[in-house]
C-alpha cells in the first residue's frame, strides 16, 4: 500500500491525467445503455415458468393479451354500440397484434338435426329497443362473452387483443398506436386500456423519468451536503469527483457487458451518489482535521500521514462493502446478480479512486486559507463528547433497549408480505393502476395462467383429462374463468344434439349410432370441422398427419383467466395447480403451469429465497472477512451484531408500516450490511488503536467519536441524504426503497456509534483490550 | 506547455500525453453532441418556433441544466475560495443566487 502511495505522490498528474482518461473512454460507452422492463426477465432463462412461456409462446404465437374497454351507462344502446364497431377493425390493424376478440365478432353454436351453424352472436347492430333486449338475452346465454367480453350489467365491453410472440412486439409503439385508436373514439365513455405489455411501457418511461431525475438531483443534494459538512471547495470538488467517475465507470462497464437497466439497477448512479463518496470523506475530514489541529503544516507530510492512517480502515470498509454488495450474485434473480457486480465495481472504482486521484488532487492543490490557519469545530466536538459519555455511562440501559427493540420488530416479521405485481409500482389512483382494477372488476382480470396438456387432443379421454383441469382451476377463487378446446366441443355437441342440455359434455368414448357403433374421437373430429382455423389456433397446435392427411391437434392449452389478487396468492395458487398436475398426471401428459401470471408468482418465490440466501451470505462473509482482518472470530461477531440487529429492525419497520418485500425492497439487506459495515469496522478500528495507546474505555470512546466519529457521522448523513433521492421516483417499489435505506442507515449508525461504544466498554472483548495489556 | 520541464519531469510528460488522448476523445464527444444537438434542433425548430423548442427542450432536461448551473456555481466559489481568499459557503450561496459571474463581479475578486 505504501508502494501504491509513493508512486501516487511521485506522478500524482499522471495519475489525474489518466483517471480523466478512462473516465473518458467509458464514458463513450454509456450512451448505449438499454432499458428492460420486461418482469419475465427477472427469473432466469432456465426456470420452468420461463421455459413454458417461451414453448407457450412458440406453440400458441404469444402468451399476452392486453384488454381495452369501453364503460359507459348507455353503451348497450344503438348508437353505444353502432359507436364502436369500427373499433375492433382498427385494433386488428395494429402491428404486433394478431388477432381481436369481442362482441362484434363473438360466434354463436346453433344447430340441429344433423346440422351446425357456427354464426357471428351479433351480425348487425340492433336499431331497435327491442333488439338490443334481445341481444342482452343471447349475451347472457353465451358462457363465452358473458362476463367476458360484455360485463354483468351490461355497462362495458371488453376487446381482447391478443399478441404475436412477446419478443417480436415494441411495447411502447404498441400502446401509442393503441392510443391514438382510442382518441379517435374519445367521448363521453370511459376507455380503460390494460395488460403486461401496456404496463411495461409505463415502466420503460417512469426508468426513464427516473434517471433523469435522481441523478442530476442527487448530485446536486451531494453538493450541498458536502458544502455544509467541509464548508470548502476541496471537500466538495474532490468526493464528488470520485463519485461521478465511478459512476460512469460502472454505467461503461454495463453497457461493454450488455446489462440493460432494469427497475432494480437504475438504483446503482443512487447506490454510488450515497456510498462512493465515503473513502473520500473520511480522507479530506483526516487531511483537515490534520491541519486544524495543526499537527501539520506542508501538504506531503499531511497526505502521507492522512493516508497511512487510513489506509487500513478504507481498504478494509472498501473490502466488506463490495463483498455486502457481491453477497447479491448469490442471489437468484438475474437484475439482483447484476446490481451486485455493478455496484461492487462502483465501490472498488470509488475506492481505488479515492486512494489515488484524491491525494494526487490534493498534492496539486493550494490548501484552503482558513484551514491551513487551523481552528477546531469544538460545539461537535462538545456534543460528540456527551454522546459517548451518556452511552458509556448507560451502557445497561443502551443494550437492553437495542435488544428489546429487536425482540419486538423480529416479532412483527412473519407478517411480512412480499408482492412482485408490476401494477403495484405505481401509486393507488394512477391511471395505470385505474384501469387494471376496473378491467380486472368487469371481465376477470388481464393476466392469465396457462396450462399445456400433451397427446391426441381429439380423443375423449384427452379431453376429460382437460375437462378436470379447468374444473380444478374453475373452483380456485382467484381464477374468473377458464378456456379451452373442451369447451368449443362441449357446445357444439350439446348444439349438434338439437341444443339438448345433456349433451353439454364431451362425447362418450365408443357412441351407438343404430347398429354402428362410432368412436367418440370420430365424433370430436367431425364436430370440430366447423370450426374455423382462426377460433382454435390459440388453442391447439395442430400437425397435419402425413399418412392420413388428417390435421391432428397434438398440443393444446388450458388458459385461465385470474382476478387482481397478491403474487403472494399468485405462488400459492401456482403451488396448488402444479401439486394438483404432479399427482394426477404424467409430465409428458400435462405441463407445469405458465403464463404471465406464473411469472410474477414464481418472481415472489425467488425474491424471498433470494433475500435469505444473499442476507446469509454476505453475512457470513462480513464476518469472515472481519475475522480476518481483527485477526479475531470475535471480531468478526462484534462487526455483525449490529448489522444483524438492523436487519431485524429493517424487516420489523417495513412489516409495521405495510412495506412489502418486492424487487426492489429485497436489495435491502445486502446493500445495508454492505454499507453499515463500514461505520462499525472504522469505529472498531480506531477505537482499538486510542485502546492500545494506553487510554480507557471511556477515553478511547470519546476519542474515537471526536475523529474518526465525525467521518462516520458525514458519511452516515450523505448516504442518507443520497439516498432521499428515490423518495421523488414514480415507482412505489423505489420510493420504499428510498424510505427503507434511510430508516437502515440510520440504525447502522446508532448501532455503531452508541450501541458498539456501550458493548465494547461494558463486555471489554479481547481482540481489543488483551492486546493492549499483552503490549503494557 | 513547458518544453523544459517535459525534458525533466516524467509526471508532466506522462500527463501530457494522456492529457492530449483525454482531450481528443472528449473533443470527439463533445462535437457528437453539438451536431446531435444542433439536429434535434433544427427538428424541433422546424415543426414549431425556435422559442418554443428551446422552452420544451429545457423543460425536458431541467434536472439536467440545474445541476450544469450548480457546478458551474461550485466552480466559480472554490476560485473565489482558493484564489481570493473568500468564504466558500458565502460565494456559493451567492453564485447560486446571483449566478457565478455576478457572484464574481460582487465577492469574488475583492481582496479584504
Amino acid at each position: 500500500m505504501s508502494k501504491l502511495n509513493n508512486l501516487v505522490l511521485k506522478f500524482p498528474r499522471t495519475v489525474i491525467a489518466l483517471s480523466l482518461l478512462i473516465t473518458v473512454i467509458m464514458l463513450t460507452f454509456v450512451p448505449s445503455v438499454q432499458f428492460e422492463p420486461d418482469v419475465k426477465k427477472m427469473i432466469p432463462d432456465d426456470f420452468p415458468a420461463v421455459r413454458n412461456l417461451d414453448i407457450l409462446d412458440s406453440i400458441f404465437g404469444g402468451s399476452e393479451i392486453i384488454v381495452v374497454a369501453v364503460e359507459s351507462e348507455s353503451i348497450f344502446t344503438p348508437a353505444g354500440l353502432k359507436k364502436f364497431a369500427s373499433l375492433e377493425t382498427l385494433l386488428g390493424d395494429v402491428v404486433g397484434v394478431e388477432r381481436v376478440i369481442s362482441l362484434y365478432s363473438a360466434k354463436e353454436i346453433t344447430g340441429g338435426a344433423g346440422i351446425l351453424l357456427i354464426e357471428n352472436l351479433m351480425d348487425e347492430v340492433p336499431e331497435t329497443l327491442e333488439g338490443i333486449n334481445s341481444l342482452k338475452e343471447t349475451v347472457a346465454k353465451s358462457d363465452l362473452v358473458y362476463e367476458s367480453m360484455v360485463s354483468k350489467d351490461f355497462d362495458a365491453l371488453a376487446f381482447f387483443l391478443r399478441l404475436g410472440a412477446t419478443s417480436e412486439v415494441n411495447d411502447k409503439a404498441l400502446r401509442d398506436e393503441i392510443l391514438g385508436i382510442i382518441e379517435l373514439y374519445n367521448g363521453p365513455e370511459n376507455i380503460y386500456l390494460a395488460g403486461l405489455p401496456i404496463t411495461r411501457a409505463g415502466i420503460v418511461e417512469t426508468m426513464q423519468s427516473d434517471m433523469k431525475s435522481f441523478m442530476p438531483y442527487g448530485i446536486l443534494l451531494m453538493i450541498f451536503l458536502l458544502a455544509l459538512s467541509f464548508r470548502s471547495w476541496m471537500g466538495v470538488f474532490l468526493p464528488l469527483s470520485v463519485v461521478i467517475m465511478s459512476i460512469i465507470w460502472t454505467l461503461g462497464l454495463m453497457s461493454m457487458l450488455g446489462i440493460k437497466f432494469t427497475m432494480i439497477s437504475i438504483l446503482i448512479p443512487v447506490m454510488l451518489i450515497a456510498v462512493a463518496n465515503d473513502y473520500g470523506i473520511h480522507i479530506i475530514a483526516h487531511y483537515f482535521e490534520n491541519f486544524k489541529r495543526k499537527k501539520f503544516t506542508e501538504k506531503d507530510a499531511n497526505i502521507r500521514e492522512t493516508i497511512a492512517s487510513l489506509n487500513k480502515p478504507i481498504f478494509l470498509a472498501g473490502i466488506t462493502t463490495i463483498v455486502g454488495l457481491m453477497s447479491l450474485l448469490g442471489h437468484f434473480l438475474p437484475p439482483a446478480k447484476e446490481l451486485g457486480l455493478l455496484a461492487g465495481f462502483g465501490v472498488f472504482v470509488a475506492f481505488t479512486l479515492s486512494l489515488t486521484f484524491i491525494p494526487a488532487a490534493l498534492k496539486n492543490l493550494r490548501i484552503p486559507p482558513w484551514i491551513a490557519h487551523g481552528g477546531q469545530d469544538h460545539r461537535f466536538n462538545r456534543f460528540l463528547q456527551g454522546c459517548g459519555r451518556f452511552f458509556v455511562r448507560f451502557k445497561r440501559t443502551v443494550m437492553v433497549v437495542a435488544v428489546a427493540g429487536v425482540i419486538i420488530a423480529g416479532l412483527k416479521i412473519p407478517t411480512l408480505r412480499i408482492d412482485t405485481d408490476p401494477i403495484h409500482y405505481y401509486r393507488e389512483g394512477s391511471e395505470i393502476r385505474v384501469n387494471n382494477e376496473r378491467i380486472s372488476e368487469d371481465f376477470g382480470g388481464s393476466s392469465q395462467l396457462s396450462i399445456i396438456v400433451t397427446g391426441d387432443i381429439k380423443e375423449p379421454a384427452t379431453l376429460r383429462r382437460m375437462k378436470e383441469i379447468s374444473l380444478f382451476l374453475e373452483q380456485q377463487p382467484a381464477i374468473t374463468r377458464t378456456l379451452s378446446i373442451v369447451d368449443q366441443v362441449e357446445l357444439l355437441n350439446e348444439a349438434w344434439h338439437d341444443g339438448d342440455p345433456a349433451f353439454r359434455a364431451i362425447p362418450e368414448d365408443k357412441i351407438a349410432m343404430g347398429d354402428t357403433v362410432i368412436s367418440g374421437r370420430s365424433q370430436v373430429a367431425q364436430l370440430l370441422q366447423f370450426l374455423d382455423e382462426e377460433d382454435v389456433e390459440q388453442l391447439v397446435q395442430m400437425e397435419e398427419n402425413t399418412i392420413t392427411f388428417e390435421t391432428e391437434f397434438v398440443r393444446a392449452q388450458i388458459i385461465a383467466r385470474i382476478n387482481r389478487i397478491s403474487s403472494a396468492e399468485i405462488l400459492e395458487l401456482n403451488q396448488k395447480v402444479d401439486e394438483f398436475i404432479e399427482t394426477n398426471y404424467s409430465k409428458a401428459e400435462v405441463s407445469p403451469v405458465t403464463g404471465s401470471a406464473s411469472i410474477m408468482g414464481t418472481l415472489t418465490d425467488l425474491i424471498a429465497r433470494g433475500q435469505l440466501r444473499s442476507l446469509a451470505i454476505s453475512l457470513v462473509l462480513v464476518f469472515l472477512v472481519t475475522s480476518l482482518v481483527f485477526r479475531s472470530f470475535q471480531a468478526g461477531l462484534y462487526c455483525v451484531f449490529p448489522l444483524g440487529g438492523a436487519v431485524i429492525l429493517v424487516f420489523g419497520f417495513m412489516a409495521y408500516f405495510g412495506i412489502e418485500l418486492n424487487t426492489a425492497t429485497s436489495m435491502l439487506t445486502s446493500i445495508l450490511i454492505g454499507v453499515g459495515i463500514d461505520y462499525t469496522i472504522h469505529f472498531l478500528w480506531h477505537y482499538r488503536q486510542f485502546v492500545r495507546k494506553g487510554m480507557d474505555g471511556q477515553e478511547a470512546v470519546i476519542q474515537t467519536l471526536t475523529t474518526s466519529g465525525k467521518g462516520i457521522i458525514f458519511n452516515a448523513f450523505s448516504v442518507m441524504v443520497g439516498f432521499i433521492i428515490l423518495m421523488v421516483s414514480g415507482f412505489l417499489p423505489i420510493f420504499f426503497f428510498g424510505f427503507v435505506i434511510i430508516f437502515s442507515i440510520g440504525m447502522c449508525l446508532i448501532g455503531a456509534l452508541a450501541l458498539l461504544p456501550a458493548l465494547v466498554v461494558w463486555t471489554k472483548p479481547r481482540f481489543i483490550f488483551g492486546e493492549a495489556k499483552s503490549e503494557s | 506547455m513547458n518544453l523544459n520541464r517535459l525534458r525533466t519531469d516524467r509526471d508532466y510528460l506522462f500527463s501530457v500525453i494522456i492529457g492530449a488522448v483525454t482531450a481528443v476523445i472528449a473533443g470527439i464527444m463533445i462535437w457528437n453532441g453539438l451536431t446531435w444537438l444542433w439536429n434535434w434542433f433544427s427538428v424541433a425548430g422546424g415543426e414549431s418556433s425556435e422559442w418554443l423548442a428551446i422552452w420544451e427542450f429545457c423543460k425536458t432536461n431541467l434536472s439536467i441544466l440545474i445541476v450544469i448551473y450548480g457546478l458551474m456555481s461550485l466552480q466559480a466559489s472554490g476560485l473565489a475560495e482558493l484564489k481570493y481568499g473568500k468564504n466558500f459557503l458565502k460565494a456559493f450561496g451567492l453564485a447560486l443566487i446571483l449566478t457565478p459571474p455576478v457572484m464574481m463581479v460582487v465577492y469574488g475578486h475583492k481582496k479584504e
